[in-house]
């Protein structure tokens, strides 16, 4: 008779709006809580393997080495490096005299050339392979003045009509002012990386070639570029043990995204400690209320073993009436959290907003212990008080 | 043999300090096919009683046999089973389960019977329950959708659902009007002179009428 007795439980379960103010509310905190936990992992996983690994961060410097020629072999023999190159580049800026007078007034926009030796990572998921021809990669929003640091946003260029052509580019302090056409290869979204609104790309040979025509300065930088983001720490600690201090080209303030986050989750932990109130307040009024259930059974002949099974059946129920419940709930939050997040957290504009699948697998086991270890309880109590009261 | 025997049961509640004796010293047998009446002074010990030949609650001292099987002897299991296939319970506290029907409240005793093999058995047995206390038209109704009498009636059907040979009965006439209170008397007596035997609380003087044997306890003690 296990299937009637199933469908009794069951029927009793649904008949009890208190059951459905319990999942409904076990539901809505859990939820939260993955999707605060899922912002998080979104933010780590964007900043981890996108950003970072962006071609500007993979980029490292080593100043004035001692002995420049084995420090070069050295990092030729390490696999975790892509290239290595010997540099003038991130020097002074080149003018662009094409966009002379673009903003009508004197200044001329300019640009900051990198030399790099591997691919870059440009617009639309294209790796453009630097040769070591005159040719560079742009950024997409192309910002030439800054004003205290800060790119003054109105005075932005679009590129994206140069892409396939060639642009001038001029050194700035020299008096040998040399022209060199250059051919836009591509355009890179900057808003990856925030600042380098007038940083471009180069071959690092094609870039040194024309360093040394406009300048013939002693090489005094070794730069070499990672093959992932990852190797970052092993490599640094590599080259400290055999005494060279690499710095990083360009600096990130690492994941601003996530610690704006912390608010968030205080948030969540408030509604998850009112909420967690709130059902145990519940949970002691079923218990009272099973009280009167569980002496009847007991009094119609329900062993323990009986009176046990009904209740592992009722946290069964909660259970699975709890997680549907929940993937509603997550469903909801994240439509509305891919509306609310981009316009209040900006650093979050660009993430794409990823369920955390780890947080929900613990959620549901956690919810699947405490169903059960809800029912346990209410059985032990209507076991005890049954002593006095029947 | 007898239905149930009780020798020199006493039963104490609370702590050394604040000691009552609910029940003091009785010895006592019930016969198949009788109706008993006990009666007596509100806390004279009625319920305690019932509770402790029902098996629902330990007696301090003293023996008890249930169909000449020493209730001492047996496991908290068979107990359990004593209770659901030997004895009908028909107590004002316990009420019906609120989220089940009439029906499904009688099937309940049933579920956990190894006799049924087939739940569309039980159903049927339930539905004859009810139309024998004459609620053939309320089969699907919960509870609170019934009257004092119509829930006393489906307890009542609950209390013979696994056909026991003894009916304890707690006022179970408490509530009812008379025109209700005699159809259950009338009921339980049927049902003695069908062998069962019934023990019944009542302060109703009515309830005089049909017992075959009426005891009367003060202070916990037989008179
Ligand atoms: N769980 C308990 N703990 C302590 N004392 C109890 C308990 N149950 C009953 N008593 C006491 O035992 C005595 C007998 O109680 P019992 O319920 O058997 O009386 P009763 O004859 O059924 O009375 P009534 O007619 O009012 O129902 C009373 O004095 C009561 O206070
Ligand atoms: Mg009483």
């Amino acid at each position: 008779m296990i299937i009637p007795r199933i469908k009794i439980v069951l029927k009793k379960f649904f008949r009890n709006k208190l059951n459905y103010i319990i999942c409904l509310l076990i539901a809505f905190c859990f939820s939260f809580s993955i999707m605060i936990s899922s912002l998080t992992y979104s933010a780590k996983e964007y900043y981890e393997n996108d950003i970072f690994n962006f071609v500007s961060y993979r980029i490292f410097s080593i100043s004035n080495p001692q002995n420049k020629e084995s420090l070069i072999k050295t990092l030729n023999n390490m696999p975790e490096i892509e290239s290595v190159f010997d540099s003038y580049g991130y020097m002074s800026p080149w003018e662009l005299p094409s966009f002379y007078n673009y903003f009508s007034d004197t200044k001329t926009p300019s640009i900051w050339l990198l030399g790099i030796g591997g691919s870059i990572d440009a617009n639309n998921n294209q790796k453009i392979n630097l040769t070591n021809k005159l040719e560079m990669v742009c950024p997409s929003m192309y910002i030439p003045y800054t004003q205290n640091g800060v790119p003054i946003k109105d005075k932005e260029i679009d590129l994206t009509s140069y892409v396939g052509k060639t642009l001038t580019i001029k050194y700035i302090d020299s008096n040998n002012p040399k022209e060199y056409e250059v051919k836009l290869v591509g355009l890179y979204d900057n808003d990856k990386i925030g600042k380098n609104y007038d940083m471009c790309y180069m071959n690092y040979q094609a870039l040194e070639k024309i360093n040394k025509e406009v300048l013939n300065l002693p090489k005094t930088n070794i730069y070499y570029e990672l093959k992932n983001i990852i190797y970052e720490e092993s490599v640094t600690n590599k080259l400290q043990n055999i005494g060279y201090y690499p710095d990083p080209v360009i600096f990130l303030n690492r994941m601003p995204a996530i610690d704006s986050l912390n608010m968030l989750v205080y948030i969540s932990y408030g509604i998850f400690g009112v909420v967690a109130i709130i059902i145990l307040a519940l949970v002691y009024y079923k218990i009272l209320k099973d009280k009167e259930n569980n002496m009847l059974n007991k009094l119609l002949g329900y062993s323990n073993k009986n009176s046990l099974f009904n209740y592992v059946i009722d946290a069964l129920l909660l259970f699975i009436f709890s997680i549907i419940l929940l993937f509603v709930f997550v469903f909801l939050l994240l439509k509305i959290f891919k509306v609310i997040i981009p316009k209040y957290y900006t650093s979050f504009k660009n993430i794409p907003l990823l369920i955390s699948y780890s947080s929900l697998i613990k959620t549901i086991c956690l919810i699947f212990i405490l169903s059960l270890l809800l029912n346990i309880i209410i059985f032990i109590f209507g076991q005890k008080r049954e002593k006095h009261n029947v | 043999m007898s239905a149930i025997k009780i020798k020199n049961i006493s039963k104490e509640y609370g702590t050394k300090n604040k000691k009552v004796h609910a029940l003091d010293n009785i010895t006592k047998e019930f016969q198949y096919g009788k109706f008993y009446l006990i009666t007596g002074h509100s806390g004279s010990g009625k319920t305690t009683l019932l509770k402790i030949m029902g098996l629902v609650d330990n007696e301090t001292k003293g023996e008890i046999f249930i169909k000449d099987k020493d209730v001492a002897k047996l496991s908290v299991k068979e107990k359990a089973e004593i209770r659901n296939k030997e004895i009908g319970f028909i107590f004002q506290e316990f009420y019906l389960d609120k989220y089940l029907t009439a029906l499904e409240n009688v099937t309940i005793p049933m579920l956990i019977n190894k006799k049924y093999k087939d739940y569309s058995e039980i159903k049927k047995r339930s539905t004859d329950l009810l139309k024998q206390v004459g609620l053939e038209s309320r089969i699907k109704h919960f509870p609170k959708e019934l009257s004092g009498g119509e829930q006393e009636r489906v307890a009542i059907a609950r209390a013979l659902a696994n056909n026991p040979d003894i009916i304890l009965a707690d006022e179970p006439t408490g509530n009812l009007d008379i025109a209700n209170e005699e159809y259950v008397f009338e009921y339980l007596k049927k049902l003695s002179e069908e062998g069962k035997c019934i023990i019944m609380v009542s302060h109703s003087k009515d309830a005089l009428k049909y017992a075959d044997e009426v005891i009367e306890l003060k202070e916990g003690k037989l008179l």
